[in-house]
């Protein structure tokens, strides 16, 4: 129901509508009737497909008659039908949906009737797949559900990564504004390219990639596509949580961190002993803040461990309040934790005078000043 | 090198007041002549539709204008067995439409008219083991599936009975480069989608999950000049992500950084003042 532009028709023109609208109910609602009250029936044959296959031509988001078709086929297979037979069944129903799908190209239904189509044939042809792909991302470089079925393709036609990083740099040739095609590159490459930790790419290949997106963002400075790319290639990675500091007063222990955390992730331990403790915090669940009470011992330590981050409490006799800070204790000083290395320190400079050169001819580049 | 930016742009005559009363008398009238061609086409839709109707007939203070009785017949024939709710009758039930006949009945305050303990069962058989929900059972996976789930059993108050953890990190794996989220992991950020994680991520007290301020840049920047919102970088505007974009941003505590002003003189030039009723953008039905 979007899209539709409101045009003034004439006395005439809305008369002939309105006839062959009356028509064309007339014949959906017979349709549909038909079709309702054969499966309550238990029809389960050729004629359904037939009549669901007309009113989903021109109505691809009907769920029901999706589903129906489903039972249908479900019926027919539990037949002894040799493997061939069935993918030539199922060849139908992949015509079917492209016919649905040149109607409505973003209709759910008939994608994953697509999806469900593939999943039950025997030996599915994904080259032939991958090629419908292309053809709709033609048609429609932004069409979301074309390109999440082409990742379940490529997944299951075990294509690999490398393939598609270099589909994405044809669309992203032919189109610099892809967000899409940038979209996917970020899922791509931290495995094409790892990291240091999860999600992160090599260092080597972030540099090349804001090369690459660079180019793109300063051809065309009014397009977000690749700014957004660029922002986030320039930006920091994901933190894992810190400890910033744990103090002891008399009976009470406190931990600070980074980020909110459940208490089921702390480890307590008393002179090297394990020690269950019931932490409590504002919230239920997630606290970056949690208070435990305990017996503490007169002299020796206290390690307190949240993941891969600990710190240790050293007491001593007589003194009451002990404090320690952990690795995130910095992060509340610094403005970076992790400053760049010297030829990151290099590529972030010459983006910046790359942005600078820009607003000099584009001084109104919203985009260029964002980044700068 | 200046392009063309996708827009909409606003006709000089667009409408520059709230219309409420054609509003009110446009949601009144849709569906009392059954044979109404756009109506009818659209049975397939029907418990979605109501609500949305309902809902916005509530929030302009003129829900009485609805029928309520037969509304509520209308819920009870559209809940099956299993507990989960058809669009219309006939028609196969649906995570999508339980959701719709939950939130009509909580704003009927009917709650007690339908079978709760049927609604509980059906949407816990409909989540994965990996926390993401299926929309019936013929296992399309995808968020906004997720979404109807929390949201339809925390209005039962009956949340604690799905695996709400292992949901909220479904949707963690959803997450994407620019903060956003899309439908299923690796899929490309999208305000709908985006709208049905943080709610998913809210009901379930994951918040946190949400890179607020980076999140909140992306939908920010869906305003375009003529000040309408559009759904992902470079599409046109359209009036529904008027809901989708705010909610979300109200949600992470910026809806202040979209121009109020820029977006209600879109949102009223969408107006049709002939008929009553929003297009998606100026000029269009």
């Amino acid at each position: 129901m979007h899209g539709r532009v409101k045009v003034k028709t004439t006395e005439q023109q809305e008369k002939e509508r309105k006839i062959e609208r009356t028509a064309k109910l007339k014949a959906y609602r017979q349709a549909m009737s038909t079709i309702l009250s054969r499966r309550d029936e238990g029809h389960k044959d050729a004629t359904q497909l037939k009549a669901t296959a007309q009113v989903l031509q021109s109505n691809p988001d009907i769920t029901t008659l999706w589903n129906i078709r489903k039972e249908v086929l479900l019926d027919i297979f539990k037949s002894d039908e040799s493997a061939s037979e069935k993918d030539t069944i199922l060849a139908k129903e992949l015509e079917l949906t492209q016919s649905c799908l040149m109607v409505n190209p973003k209709s759910y239904g008939a994608w994953y009737h697509r999806t469900w189509s593939l999943q039950q044939m025997v030996n599915p042809n994904w080259n032939k797949e991958l090629a419908l792909c292309d053809r709709y991302l033609k048609l429609d470089e932004r069409n979301f559900h074309c390109w999440d079925y082409r990742k379940w393709v490529a997944s299951q036609a075990k294509v690999s990564c490398q393939n598609e990083l270099e589909f994405t740099m044809e669309k992203i040739g032919e189109n610099f504004s892809n967000y899409s095609a940038w979209h996917y590159r970020s899922k791509l490459l931290p495995i094409l390219y790892p990291g240091h930790s999860a999600q992160t790419i090599q260092e080597d290949k972030v540099h090349s990639e804001l090369d690459l997106v660079q180019n793109a963002a300063f051809t065309d400075p009014e397009d977000s596509s690749a700014w957004f790319y660029h922002t986030w290639l320039l930006g920091k990675e994901e933190e894992r949580v810190k400890i910033v500091f744990c103090a002891l007063q008399s009976d009470t222990l406190t931990l600070s961190l980074t980020k909110p955390v459940q208490n089921s992730q702390i480890v307590l331990k008393l002179n090297g002993e394990a020690k269950e403790s019931v932490w409590t915090g504002e919230d239920d669940r997630f606290n970056s803040l949690w208070v435990t009470q305990i017996s503490p011992p007169s002299d020796g330590k206290i390690e307190v461990s949240v993941e891969d981050q600990e710190v240790t409490l050293s007491l001593e006799k007589d003194k009451e309040e002990s404090l320690v800070k952990g690795d995130g204790w910095k992060s509340l000083t610094n403005r970076f934790v992790n400053p760049p290395n010297h030829k990151t320190e290099e590529v972030l400079k010459q983006a910046l005078e790359n942005c600078s050169q820009l607003l000099e001819l584009e001084p109104d580049s919203k985009w260029t000043l964002y980044t700068k | 090198m200046a392009l063309g930016r996708k827009d909409a742009k606003i006709p000089e005559d667009s409408p520059t007041e709230l219309l409420l009363e054609k509003h009110v008398e446009f949601i009144k009238k849709y569906g009392e002549d059954p044979d109404d061609y756009e109506y009818a086409m659209s049975d397939f839709l029907r418990m979605n539709g109501l609500y949305w109707g309902c809902s916005a007939m509530h929030l302009m203070g003129h829900i009485d204008k609805m029928d309520k009785s037969s509304v509520i017949q209308f819920l009870k024939d559209c809940q099956v067995e299993n507990g989960g709710f058809r669009p219309v009758q006939g028609h196969d039930p649906h995570l999508l439409n339980t959701l719709s006949a939950v939130q009509i009945a909580v704003i009927f305050d009917c709650l007690d008219e339908i079978d709760e303990e049927g609604v509980v069962k059906y949407v816990k058989s409909l989540q994965t083991e990996e926390g993401s929900f299926m929309g019936d059972q013929w296992g399309e996976v995808d968020n906004r599936f997720t979404f109807c789930a929390v949201a339809c059993l925390s209005l039962l108050g009956r949340l604690s009975e799905l695996e709400v953890d292992k949901a909220a990190d479904f949707v963690k794996s959803c997450l994407n480069f620019d903060g956003g989220f899309g439908s299923r992991p690796g899929a490309e950020s999208h305000a709908g989608l985006i709208y049905t994680c943080v709610g998913t991520l809210a009901v379930t007290g994951h918040l946190h999950y949400v890179d607020a301020d980076r999140l909140g840049w992306w939908l920010a920047e869906r305003q375009l000049d003529s000040g309408g919102l559009n759904g992902r970088p470079e599409k046109l505007p359209d009036v529904c992500y008027s809901w989708w974009v705010l909610a979300s941003l109200k949600i992470l505590n910026r809806i202040h950084w979209i121009d109020k002003e820029k977006l209600k003189t879109f949102m009223l030039a969408c107006q049709d003042n002939e008929t009553g009723g929003f297009a998606d953008r100026p000029g269009n039905m």
